[in-house]
């Protein structure tokens, strides 16, 4: 039986350039691996026997230069100074020991990478990034190389969520400084980190030893409660400031510098909004957490061991009622065919309750039906539309129409849909959407009287924005 | 919400037994299943109409994010699943697994297939819970749950050798599952197992998973896993229809229980 209960793998505990090293060894080991491809498995190389006191040394080591670099001293450091200050740490520690480990952490080694750029791919290397120490043999002293530090500004980043907020305070920053090609970079760095941070809320909520698991945000309740709130208000503030004249000024700036790669700003506020999104999903989890607890005593079923029931069930069987009423528990409702009688339903509905007043939709009469429905079906998918066609290139209106990403349509008369459409994006901005004859389109090809509506196409009117 | 939308709502609800609020990559939804979505988004939260017309038909309406399942999408999945406090108007009752299980040239009674149904559902449960040691409450798993007609098939024949080597008296209850279990050679069994797992995707238990297959007998075999739905009505009723599964002893069953005393302690704690 495997067991694989994945909040028992928790980092807590582990030493960080340990867990790092951990996660960036296959990685380095898939450099010097034969491929095997009919291999029934595959293997690691095996650790020395002291490989876990040659670990314990060069994380002493960098433990040692980084309380230098903190009261401010980024230069060499001789080995006997940080020998005498290990050996009262590390027992039996001898000199030539810690010499060999900074030596060989002085040594670079290549990686190899590939990248792809236009279609092709290109071969490339690295060495100078694995070199972690400068190690002076005359003078037998060492010093963080370039590498050796950012190593130990990798090492700070921690597995817990304590700070979240202050992740989605950066894109407010961004926005503010006109720094908006950072926009999709911080967003897509928070969204990920926040569903990581929702999912293991739900792994938590789901678990059978949910009490213990939630122990460690419980110490910290308001810390997390406030954390949450203000990621959400780092979310909508960001908005805000993103629908701010003075931004829309900053961005027309830095639209101008950048050229045509520059995002819009509807393009940004569908970013920002799917932090917003995350940020309010992350809110209403942790308020489940927190109403959870206050369930003190809902008893959880947890694991069941089915096979031990089947045993019992072959062994003591219960009467055939109990398992017509297990069978008809676990594959739910009757068939749709089965549905015997409306009285049934009409019987028991509930007491009428004066509706709330719902926006009242006007529609132009005189206007061909075809063409209300594509208005309608714009203004539904205006989104994913605006994005689909911000290049400026026409598309087949067909392709779009018929994509997963865009909800039906059918049209009975696509010759009734040319013309100009104005679509409001999420900013207010007005936008111009022309439905035409393909052009090069010589000759209009009729079906049953209607235009094939493979000749037709939409795209973006210049100067929309 | 209008009499009208909460029918439009409940006729997708009862024939997708749930829908989603937005796009999902991939996923195709139809117009009935977009007119729902915009309905329920129109009434932003406000369901209790809905809610009473569900409960009039025994089910409840159940909200999960896809962000706090961790599949695909930032939308809201409306489900339905019964009330497990609630008595189902007669014509939602159920035996619809029996009716999917009689085959047209099935000479079996209706007591002999609930055994077999009995026997591949709690063989069904091992694979979709017990083998990753998943808890009932564990609903966001489901999308990592998975089964096989052949392992399925391994497993199930193991059982049935075992059975043949038992006996019981002649008029118990126990002897009529055995002599019903052990009558079956294995092309048969093969034959119930095609017809449990094609009854199990129709009921919206199990469905397929895209993309995966693993090596049969002979050929390349589909790879099923549980539905949403299913996961949260387990969740939610398991106790209700299913108490004699857990047996006596918890402690030998259920390997972890967040038990009364403990939270006893918990709460003591964040008073301090």
């Amino acid at each position: 039986m495997r067991h694989r209960r994945s909040h028992e793998n928790q980092a807590e505990g582990i030493p960080g350039d340990v867990l790092v090293t951990a996660m960036a060894s296959r990685l380095a080991d898939l450099q010097d691996s034969k491929a095997q491809d009919e291999a029934s498995y595959i293997s690691s190389p095996k650790s020395n026997d002291d490989a876990g006191r040659r670990a314990l040394i060069a994380g002493s080591v960098f433990s040692f230069l980084e309380r230098q670099i903190e009261r401010g001293d980024t230069g060499y450091v001789s080995l006997n100074k940080v020998f005498s200050q290990l050996e009262g740490v590390i027992p039996n520690l001898v000199i030539e020991e810690l010499r060999f480990v900074v030596r060989f952490l002085d040594v670079s080694r290549m990686l190899r990478y590939q990248n792809i750029t236009d279609d092709a791919i290109e071969e490339r290397s690295i060495r100078e990034w694995s070199r972690l120490l400068m190690y002076q043999a005359k003078l037998d002293r060492i010093k963080l190389t370039s590498a050796g530090r950012l190593w130990l500004r990798v090492l700070k980043h921690r597995e817990h969520w304590l700070f979240e907020d202050k992740e989605v305070e950066k894109l407010h920053i961004a926005i503010t400084q006109g720094i908006f090609e950072q926009v999709p970079i911080i967003s897509s760095e928070i969204i990920t980190s926040i569903r990581l941070f929702n999912e293991h809320l739900t792994e938590i909520l789901e678990s059978p030893s949910f009490r213990e698991l939630v122990k460690q945000y419980l110490a910290r309740r308001d810390h997390f409660s406030g954390m949450v709130e203000r990621c959400h208000d780092a979310a909508m503030a960001a908005i805000n400031e993103l629908v701010s004249p003075s931004t829309k000024q900053k961005h027309e700036n830095w639209l101008i510098s950048v050229g045509d790669s520059g995002y819009t700003l509807s393009q940004l506020h569908e970013y920002v909004s799917r932090v917003h999104r995350a940020t309010e999903s992350l809110r209403r989890n942790w308020v489940k957490v927190l109403s959870a607890i206050s369930e003190s005593k809902r008893q959880r079923v947890g694991v069941v061991n089915f096979s031990l029931a089947l045993d019992k069930y072959l062994e003591q069987p219960p009467p055939i009622e109990i398992d017509t009423y297990f069978l008809d528990g676990l594959s739910g409702w009757g068939k749709p065919d089965d549905f015997g009688s409306v009285l049934d339903v009409i019987g028991c509905m509930p007491e009428g309750i004066e509706p709330e007043k719902i926006e009242e939709q006007e529609f132009d009469l005189g206007e061909d039906q075809s063409r209300a429905w594509m208005r309608s079906w714009i203004s539904q998918n205006r989104a994913a539309l605006l994005t689909f066609l911000a290049d400026g290139t026409p598309k087949n209106l067909i392709d779009i129409i018929q994509s997963d990403q865009f909800t039906s349509l059918n049209i009975e008369n696509v010759g009734a849909v040319f013309g100009l459409y104005v679509v409001t994006d999420p900013l207010g901005g007005k936008n111009s959407v022309i439905i035409e004859l393909r052009s090069g389109t010589s000759s209009v090809s009729f079906q049953d009287h209607n235009i094939i509506s493979s000749q037709v196409s939409i795209r973006l009117a210049k100067g929309g924005q | 919400m209008y009499v009208e939308d909460i029918g439009k709502v409940y006729n997708v609800l009862r024939e997708k037994k749930l829908f989603f609020s937005g796009k999902v990559e991939g996923r195709r939804r139809s117009e009935n299943e977009t007119e729902a979505a915009q309905i329920m988004r129109k009434a932003s939260g406000r369901f209790s109409d809905l809610e009473d017309f569900l409960k009039t038909q025994g089910l409840k309406l159940i909200v999960k994010e896809a962000q706090h399942l961790g599949i695909e999408g930032d939308c809201l999945i409306y489900i339905t699943v019964r009330d497990p406090l609630a008595e189902p108007p007669s014509h939602l009752c159920g035996g619809q697994l029996i009716r999917e299980m009689q085959t047209a040239n099935s000479k079996e009674t209706v007591e002999q297939l609930t055994i077999w149904a009995t026997f591949m559902s709690l063989n069904l449960l091992h694979f979709l819970y017990s083998i990753e040691e998943r808890p009932i409450e564990a609903i966001s798993e489901f999308k990592d749950s998975s089964v096989d007609k052949e392992s399925f098939l391994i497993e199930l024949s193991s059982k049935i050798e075992e059975l043949r080597r038992e006996n019981a008296d002649d008029d118990s209850r126990r002897q009529t599952i055995l002599s019903t279990l052990t009558s079956s050679d294995e092309k048969q069994i093969r034959r119930k197992v095609d017809t449990f797992f094609a009854a199990m995707v129709k009921l919206g238990v199990i469905e397929l998973v895209e993309n995966v297959s693993v090596l049969g007998k002979e050929d390349q075999q589909p790879v099923y896993r549980q539905t949403l739905w299913s996961a949260v009505d387990i969740e939610t009723n398991f106790r209700r229809y299913a108490p004699h599964l857990v047996v006596e002893n918890i402690a030998e069953q259920i390997d972890s229980v967040g038990s009364g005393v403990e939270s006893v302690e918990l709460e003591e704690e964040e008073r301090e």
